[in-house]
């Protein structure tokens, strides 16, 4: 199994249950608003440490409550897309794409060219010397994206990464996210509620539900055989 | 401008035309009485030769360093303020306001309570251990001068750190940026607006020191005479080398304006 996480965490009013365990897929998160599929998300991420319980990724503890042992968030070595992408207002989306390259020692040359390639794969080679002010919301999450995937992590993380997109940018983007997300290892973890995300993404569902914020292994759980 | 457009129910009450000409006047009258007193043939003369240029070249040095002084402590104590909950948070941060509303002669006389070579608090220690004088020194000038501006470079500051999206240093976490990096290459990138602005007022206000830099560090000629305390005193003696002195002190505070444009204040103008 490759990501395991037993334990619960409190953030503000909510009080998140996990116990879950998932191997080298691509997992669909679902449920309603405020259920906690982002805060599931940040604990994974490292940006929020649990309050009791186990998180263990490809056999690495990364979060130990009784033991105290925590890695933070830069040490994780994970891909993450936020629910607004943030990017860098002061980068453009080309250096943008190449920092979190440059942050594990790669030169800045390298790095951007490899951010140039990675971009013209993707179809958006000609945003790489705009500001992400100058985006549009769908064209940020294309940058926000090829940002998350390129430093090939062992965690990928995306939280509705495809929501600000209109309908044909969804389709073409979610198929290339498919191939990519199919070639890295690993798991990961895909924050939605579009059913054709899921359907056409995912190789299964974990549906956040009530009450009390529970998530019980299976009983809880779809599973979309693919 | 938005303001083409009447609302029915919010049309604007003539009183206040006449209210808002009269503040423009008020405020402007004397900058313009100023402005017409310089003797502009001889501005450069006046203020590059004797006791004024000898304040200036004080008041530029001993603002600069009060200013570094300033930021140096202010930010850190800004990031404790803006991201760290405690308890007594606000009391820690009024107290930390008050020399901005505090009459700057009862902030003279406070330093003197906590630095006076004779009576301070920890002046005769200072001056025993170390040597050092406060009072009637250069050193004093500076501290009277940080004491002042400290707060308004945490302000600035403070609002800035609390006005930036925390997503930001979060998403550079999970590129691999460390706390340090982080700090160096988001935070600070993103806060340096707010730090330019509070750099810039908190200049403003050391140069402009009066109050506590004459209680405090005396106006001794050459050693603690500020620009502020020149120019007071050359009025009677020297009045054309006085107003040269506030017009260069004026040009000297509209470039901050200026600079500051676009951040803190005036944003939504």
């Amino acid at each position: 199994m490759s990501v395991t996480l037993k334990g619960s965490v409190r953030q503000g009013r909510l009080i998140l249950d996990i116990d879950v365990a998932v191997g080298d897929e691509i997992v669909a998160i679902s449920g309603v608003n405020g259920i906690g599929k982002t805060t599931f998300l940040r604990v994974l991420a490292g940006l929020l440490p649990l309050d009791a319980g186990i998180l263990q990724v490809n056999g690495i503890v990364l979060d130990d409550v009784d033991n105290q042992i925590f890695v933070p968030a830069h040490l994780r070595n994970v891909g993450m897309v936020f629910q607004d992408n943030v990017l860098l207002p002061f980068l453009s989306a080309l250096d943008n794409v190449a920092y979190p390259m440059m942050a594990t020692g790669i030169g800045r040359q390298q790095a951007q060219q490899l951010a140039i390639d990675a971009m013209g794969q993707h179809g958006i080679g000609h945003l790489a010397q705009m500001k992400p002010t100058q985006l549009s919301g769908g064209q940020q999450q294309r940058v926000a994206l090829v940002r998350a995937l390129i430093s090939k992590p062992q965690l990928v993380l995306l939280d509705e990464p495809l929501s600000a997109l209109d309908v044909d940018a969804r389709r073409e983007v979610r198929s290339w996210l498919r191939d990519q997300l199919k070639s890295l290892p690993g798991t990961k973890f895909v924050v939605t509620h579009d059913l054709v995300d899921i359907a056409e993404l995912c190789d299964r569902e974990i549906a956040f539900m009530q009450p009390q914020l529970q998530l019980l292994g299976n009983e809880t759980q779809t599973t979309i055989v693919r | 401008m938005s303001t083409k457009k009447r609302r029915v129910g919010a049309e604007t009450p003539p009183f206040v035309w006449v209210g808002a000409s009269c503040a423009l006047l008020f405020l402007l009258l004397p900058l313009v009485g100023l402005l017409k007193r310089v003797a502009w043939s001889g501005i450069f003369g006046a203020v590059t030769s004797g006791p004024a240029s000898e304040a200036l070249r004080l008041s530029l040095i001993t603002s600069v360093v009060a200013t570094m002084i300033a930021l140096v402590l202010g930010l850190p104590l800004a990031w404790v303020l803006a991201r760290i909950e405690f308890r007594g948070r606000s009391m820690v941060r009024a107290l930390v306001m008050l020399p901005m509303v505090l009459p700057p002669v009862v902030g003279g006389v406070a330093l003197l309570g906590a630095y006076g070579k004779s009576n301070g608090l920890i002046g005769g220690w200072l001056f025993d251990v170390f040597g050092l004088q406060l009072t009637f020194s250069p050193l004093g000038v500076v501290v009277a001068e940080a004491f002042v501006a400290l707060p308004f470079l945490v302000m600035a500051v403070e609002s800035g750190l609390r006005s930036i999206d925390p997503r930001y240093e979060e998403s550079a976490a999970t590129m691999g940026l460390g706390p340090s990096e982080r700090f160096r290459k988001v935070t600070l990138r993103l806060l340096a607006p707010s730090l330019i602005a509070g750099v810039a007022v908190a200049w403003a206000r050391a140069l402009g020191e009066f109050g506590a830099t004459i209680t405090f560090a005396g106006n001794i000629e050459g050693r603690t005479q500020t620009t502020p305390l020149a120019v007071y005193l050359l009025l009677e003696s020297d009045p054309e080398a006085a107003y040269a002195l506030s017009f260069v002190l004026l040009a000297i505070c509209v470039a901050v304006l200026v600079a500051m444009r676009g951040s803190w204040m005036g944003r939504r103008s």
